[in-house]
């Protein structure tokens, strides 16, 4: 006799007691399909990634980041096996519509940076002419590692 | 998984990725997983053949960029400035010759 599982009742055939059943393709296969990707749809993404600073900034330099769902939160941080840095800024996307990308910096200061996804990428950038490749975290060589959640 | 945009940018770096991608976005290349980088990355110069990086070699970096002044060495000046001025002012007196 059928039975299902129990997370999300997906449909089970007993091998003996159902032996002689005709196999039902949509009930037997694509219902439960339909189950797990109704699932699959419903949890969290997650992404993760990191780049190494090309030193520029501004709207023509944007930071990118691939990234294939639309996050609401994005962080990014200076690796921390960075030990010539005194200063580690983070920046911190919270997808809340304002379009900024806010960049706590060593000196506890905010800086904001336009920020926005276009439908696989999600960037950055700051905007300020003096120190905008610190606050854009896009310092030369330096590596930063980001985590996206959508 | 690293991958490269094949056009530098205008200081000569490339933007560049690593991560876990379903597929690799259009204008970039994938930098194989045994390829050593130059120390100069990601100011480098590449070869792509079929969206995969063949070759790399060091590129022109240019003038580092000013260190950003942290909040700990400016303290430190401050300080420092303090102390001249405290040292002057018990060497000679008279503060309006010191500030």
């Amino acid at each position: 006799m059928a039975n299902y599982t129990r997370i999300l009742n997906l449909l089970k055939k007993d091998p003996i007691a159902d032996a002689q059943t005709t196999f039902n393709i949509q009930q037997m296969l694509n219902d439960n399909w339909d189950k797990i990707d109704a699932f699959a749809a419903g949890r969290a993404q997650i992404a993760s990634g990191s780049y190494v600073g090309t030193g520029t900034s501004g709207v023509n330099n944007p930071n990118v980041i691939s990234v294939d769902f639309n996050p609401k939160l994005v962080v990014v941080v200076l690796d921390s096996t960075d030990t010539a840095s005194i200063v580690k800024p983070v920046g911190l996307y919270a997808g809340d519509g304002s379009y900024s990308m806010r960049i706590l910096g060593g000196n506890n200061q905010f800086y904001y940076n336009n920020a926005g996804w276009d439908g696989d990428t999600f960037s950055w950038f700051n905007g300020e002419s003096t120190n905008a490749v610190y606050n854009q975290l896009n310092v030369s060589g330096k590596k930063y590692n980001w985590v996206a959640v959508g | 998984m690293r991958i490269i945009e094949i056009a530098p940018l205008e200081n000569g770096a490339h933007r560049n990725q690593t991560g876990m991608f379903a597929e690799i976005p259009e204008g970039w290349a994938l930098i194989p997983e045994d390829m050593k980088t130059p120390d100069t990355f990601p100011f480098v110069d590449i070869k792509v053949k079929d969206g995969i990086v063949t070759g790399m070699t060091a590129g022109e970096m240019p003038e580092p960029e000013p260190e950003e002044e942290s909040f700990e060495d400016l303290a430190l000046e401050m300080l420092i400035d303090l102390d001249f001025r405290l040292m002057m002012l018990e060497e000679f007196g008279g503060i309006e010759d010191v500030i």
